[in-house]
């Protein structure tokens, strides 16, 4: 296989295409060392598409390693199938478990895992003299080339690992991972070791990268700036299973639960109980008296949250509509970003953080103002 | 009792990240290492069982008579207390000469490259044999050559002596013999501790306002603990386990020492194998207690965690007094390693011992009638060397196999490995005598052949290849072979492209190391080997007997050139074959 080319316009079309990657009812326990047994992974199901980039997002600890690892088939799940391109690699139930070296996949480490003992040159060109029919010289020495330029470090071929700066020992992975030419790539954390900079600049090479050569990616991460930049798709982890898969507008937008809501960006929140629906609207009563939001499919007196986002949230001067949600206010910290300012006011004993230009001081007497538009109501659980 | 060696090791280099790879149930690779651990794992333990089966059912039935000989044997007490004084005090003085040593080495400009890094190491090479009578050569009361120079000196000074200052035949000149013995392990062992405790935490710990001695009192040694508890007990249980040092200067000076009284009580006739028995497991006893001493320190708390790739210590700037500790490592040195060669150079090249040395009589007439005119020699010597190369080789790729595939494979990996490592909790004499008993007679009938020393040979050393290898394996993080399956290499292949390459610095130290102690073996030969399969360690006793100085001195001297040889030629390959893991720019300071 050659370097794939693919017009960076298309995006991965859901169509019914056999999916890169079909992970049905995967789990994976470990045991501790106390004996307790930890669920790293539990019944996960998710499709990956050709061309597609799939970030796995979570904080640490919930299983995103894991599930890589097992897709990659360096773990061993206890229940669950993985397919690749349409044929089963792993299945608990039939017996089947293909080697990692079977796979036809790229992957990146955390740590790079470049090998201390060859050059850049024979790291990269490593995959593709483990293939059979074994390419000729001439064919490894150009690709290795090729690659090497591709991630824009093509001095470095002579050079042993240790005398490289973590960023271009990033780059040679990377090199290293596309070289074969293979539509998956596994990244785990890839950037976590880098400084922001550079994190940044390879962030929008890799993205480009990606766009370019189309290969279907896997990407995890727990920092979801990243996630939303690289992502067609993410996947919001907790606790071993997949709380939400969307695109991530709707990630961010239409969170499903307080625990997505919460760790994809900013979230003010009001615990209430539901006490009617209107006409597409929800009411909760809550400790600021009552919220109305986006209706959602909770019964009257159930527990539930109203959610909004900061930069969704007004102070009373520029409030644009009538209908809105609205309590008096004191304003409790004016805190400088840079691009933005956030603005954290305190109405009641609850506290609020808001995004935007607001013209005014610490301690100044003010009103909070959020559209009915832009407050979700969430079950309070979970 | 688990296994001694398992926990030597200074905590093991784990990278953040990095996982065991859990077994697939299925490798060829893991299926064929499982087999040859069975094998020597029943290797180690078939002749241990022979012994427990002859100190327990010597008569047919269930017998305790050698048991209460053991404990009716003449002086026990005094035999007890004198072992265990000489040992613990060896101990103590090499612990702080070897960590000193190692400090200064790894963590201050003062270290001289393969120098200082080597030269610790060189008693290793000298079979203690060799080192012992060395040491007679010079600290002996009336010829020594140290004791002769002396007396000339101070009888300028107007002080005449007819014998001194030293007498190595005292409790003094027992203790230094075995403590030159013992400072390589602490030397070692405290190396690779500092070598492995991220220089970040010294660091921080001078940022944070601590001096350089602060520091190694707060921060360094207590990261390096774990690997100081591994040196004590690997030096408590050799010193135990000396033989031919207590056998030379013990009993010159009336010193009686547990091994020595082990070999003789098996060398009388009729041999008393129930008392030899008995005595080791006293011995095993002590070694028991050290190795539950050393789980205590280190079970305490985490220890000395380990720093991921390419660290640079910033050495500390001694100044003015780079000098003098320079001068002093090189004088330790000097003293301890090159002192006792010359001495064993100019007798063997006179051909006899003599106080005034004349140097136009040194040549190598000597040297050739000991050695190449003496057939028994000659064969001793050829036998040798075969059986430590033979030895060497499946001795380090066996432990490979065990420290890759068998110790991570679950229960039974873990007990293979136990197994096999069990023999270093004994000593080497206990072993020997398992051998005789198991595998001598019918229905092996394998007494007098060169094979019953290959095994034994095995057995006895495994357990340091072992270490040597759980070591190079170690140094092997996990993600690295992971990479290379995911980059399309199967498990063969990774281990050839990935392993292989990786581990061969530390797998052909563990080669050298276990060559050199094959080829200077003495105990297991002393049992094992006879006229029909001699090897040096049996001619060097058998010529100890007969008291010839030169005849020995030259075999020693031979047999410490063929091992410095070896070595040097193993460490040179060793650095080139590791040439990537120094960075090419000057300025890294390792
Ligand atoms: N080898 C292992 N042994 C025991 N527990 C493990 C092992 N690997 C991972 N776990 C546990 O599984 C869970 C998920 O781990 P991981 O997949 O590494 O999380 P993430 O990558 O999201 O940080 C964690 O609770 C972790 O403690
Ligand atoms: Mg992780």
């Amino acid at each position: 296989m050659t370097l794939m080319a693919q017009d960076p316009a298309t995006r991965p079309a859901a169509g019914d295409e056999t999916p890169v990657v079909r992970i049905t009812g995967l789990g994976k326990a470990f045991r501790r060392a106390d004996g307790s047994v930890a669920k790293a992974i539990d019944d996960v199901s998710l499709d990956v598409r050709p061309g597609e980039f799939l970030v796995l997002l979570g904080p640490s600890g919930c299983g995103k390693t894991t599930l890589l690892r097992t897709i990659a088939g360096l773990e061993r799940a206890d229940t669950g199938s993985v397919a690749l391109r349409g044929v089963e690699v792993f299945s608990a139930e039939r017996g089947i478990d293909l080697p990692p070296e079977r796979r036809r996949l790229s992957m990146i480490f955390q740590s790079y895992a470049l090998w201390p003992h060859m050059t850049a040159f024979d790291n990269i060109a490593y995959p593709l003299r483990n293939a059979r029919p074994r390419p000729d010289r001439a064919t490894v020495e150009k690709r290795v080339q090729a690659a090497l330029e591709m991630v824009g470090t093509p001095e470095l071929a002579r050079q042993y690992p240790n005398q490289m700066s973590g960023g271009q020992q990033q780059r040679i992975a990377l090199a290293r991972a596309i070289v074969g030419g293979d539509d998956l790539v596994l990244f785990d954390e890839p950037l976590s070791n880098v400084d922001a900079k550079v994190r940044e600049q390879l962030r929008l090479e890799l993205l480009a990268l990606q766009r370019e050569l189309g290969f279907a990616a896997v990407y995890v991460t727990h920092d979801q700036t990243e996630a939303m930049e690289l992502a067609h798709r993410i996947a919001v982890m907790g606790d071993g299973r997949v709380r939400q898969l969307a695109d991530p507008a709707t990630v961010y937008r239409r969170p499903v639960s307080r625990y997505v809501a919460n760790f994809v960006g900013t979230a003010n929140e009001l615990v209430g109980t539901v006490v009617r629906h209107g006409e597409g609207t929800t009411t909760l009563r809550t400790g600021l008296g009552e919220v109305t939001g986006v209706r959602a499919g909770l019964a009257v007196g159930d527990e539930a949250v109203a959610v909004f986002r900061p930069e969704r949230t007004r102070l009373g001067a520029d409030a644009t509509s009538g209908n809105g949600n609205t309590w008096p206010a004191e304003v409790a910290a004016v805190l400088f970003l840079g691009a933005q300012t956030e603005t954290v006011v305190k109405a009641g004993a609850h506290s609020f953080r808001l995004l935007g230009e607001h013209d005014v001081a610490e301690g100044e007497q003010t009103t909070v103002t959020v559209r009915e538009a832009d407050v979700l109501i969430l079950p309070a659980d979970g | 009792m688990p296994s001694v060696l398992t926990d030597l090791r200074p905590a093991p280099v784990r990278r953040p990240a990095a996982r065991r790879p859990r077994g697939r149930r299925s490798s060829a690779f893991g299926r064929a290492g499982i087999g040859i651990a069975i094998l020597f794992a029943i290797l180690a333990l078939y002749p241990l069982g022979a012994v427990v089966h002859r100190l327990l059912f010597s008569g047919g039935g269930f017998d305790l008579g050698p048991v209460q000989e053991t404990l009716a044997e003449p002086g026990l007490g005094g035999l007890v207390v004198n072992t265990v004084l000489v040992v613990v005090a060896s101990t103590a003085v090499a612990l702080v000469i070897g960590t000193m040593l190692a400090w200064v080495n790894e963590r201050t400009d003062a270290r001289m490259g393969v120098l200082t890094d080597a030269l610790p190491m060189v008693p290793f090479l000298l079979p203690p044999v060799a080192g012992a009578i060395g040491w007679v050569l010079l600290l002996s009361p009336r010829a020594g050559y140290v004791n002769s120079v002396l007396r000339d000196l101070l009888g300028t000074v107007g002080i005449t002596m007819s014998d001194g200052p030293f007498d190595i035949y005292s409790w003094y000149g027992l203790i230094l013999v075995y403590t030159i013995y013992q400072v390589p392990y602490a030397f070692m062992l405290a190396s690779a501790g500092l070598r492995n405790l991220d220089p970040s935490l010294e660091e921080q710990s001078r940022v944070s306002g601590a001096g350089p001695l602060r520091t190694l009192r707060k921060v360094t040694m207590p990261g390096v603990k774990p690997s100081l508890a591994g040196a004590v007990l690997l030096m408590l249980w050799s010193g135990f386990g000396l033989f031919s040092i207590p056998a030379v200067i013990g009993t010159g000076a009336d010193i009686d020492i547990l091994s020595v009284r082990i070999v003789e009580s098996l060398a009388e006739y009729p041999p008393r194998t129930g008392v030899a028995v008995g005595l080791s497991l006293i011995v095993v006893g002590f070694v028991a207690l050290a190795w539950w001493g050393q789980r205590l320190v280190v079970g305490r708390g985490r220890h000395a965690t380990v720093g991921g790739k390419g660290q640079r210590v910033s050495r500390i700037r001694l100044g003015r007094w780079r000098g003098p500790v320079r001068a002093l490592m090189v004088l330790y040195l000097l003293v301890t390693t090159v002192l006792p060669l010359v001495a064993l150079l100019i007798v063997s090249l006179t051909g006899f011992w003599t106080t005034k040395i004349n140097w136009g009589a040194l040549g190598f007439d000597a040297l050739r009638r000991a050695i190449i005119q003496d057939s028994t020699t000659q064969e001793a010597l050829l036998n040798s060397l075969g059986l430590g190369l033979l030895g060497a080789t499946i001795g380090i790729g066996v432990a490979a196999v065990v420290a890759l595939y068998v110790s991570k494979a679950g229960r039974l990996g873990r007990f293979l490995d136990g197994a096999i490592k069990f023999p270093s909790t004994l000593s080497h004499i206990v072993l020997a005598v398992g051998f005789v008993l198991a595998l001598a007679g019918p229905p092996f009938e394998l007494g007098g052949t060169l094979t019953i020393l290959l095994l034994a040979y095995l057995a006895l050393y495994l357990p340091q290849a072992a270490v040597a290898a759980d070591a190079a394996v170690a140094q092997v993080g996990g993600e690295l072979p992971e990479a290379s399956r995911v980059g399309g290499a199967g498990e063969a292949r990774t281990f050839r492209r990935i392993y292989l390459p990786l581990m061969l610095p530390g797998l052909i130290t563990g080669w050298a190391l276990l060559f050199v102690r094959m080829i200077g073996d003495l105990t297991a030969s002393s049992i094992l080997a006879g006229t029909g399969n001699p090897v040096v360690g049996f001619r060097i006793l058998e010529i100890y007997q007969n008291g010839s100085y030169a005849t020995l001195a030259a075999l020693s001297t031979v047999l410490t050139v063929i091992s410095c040889t070896v070595v040097l030629v193993v460490m040179v390959l060793s650095r080139r074959s590791a040439r990537w893991s120094a960075p090419t720019t000057p300025t890294g300071a390792r």
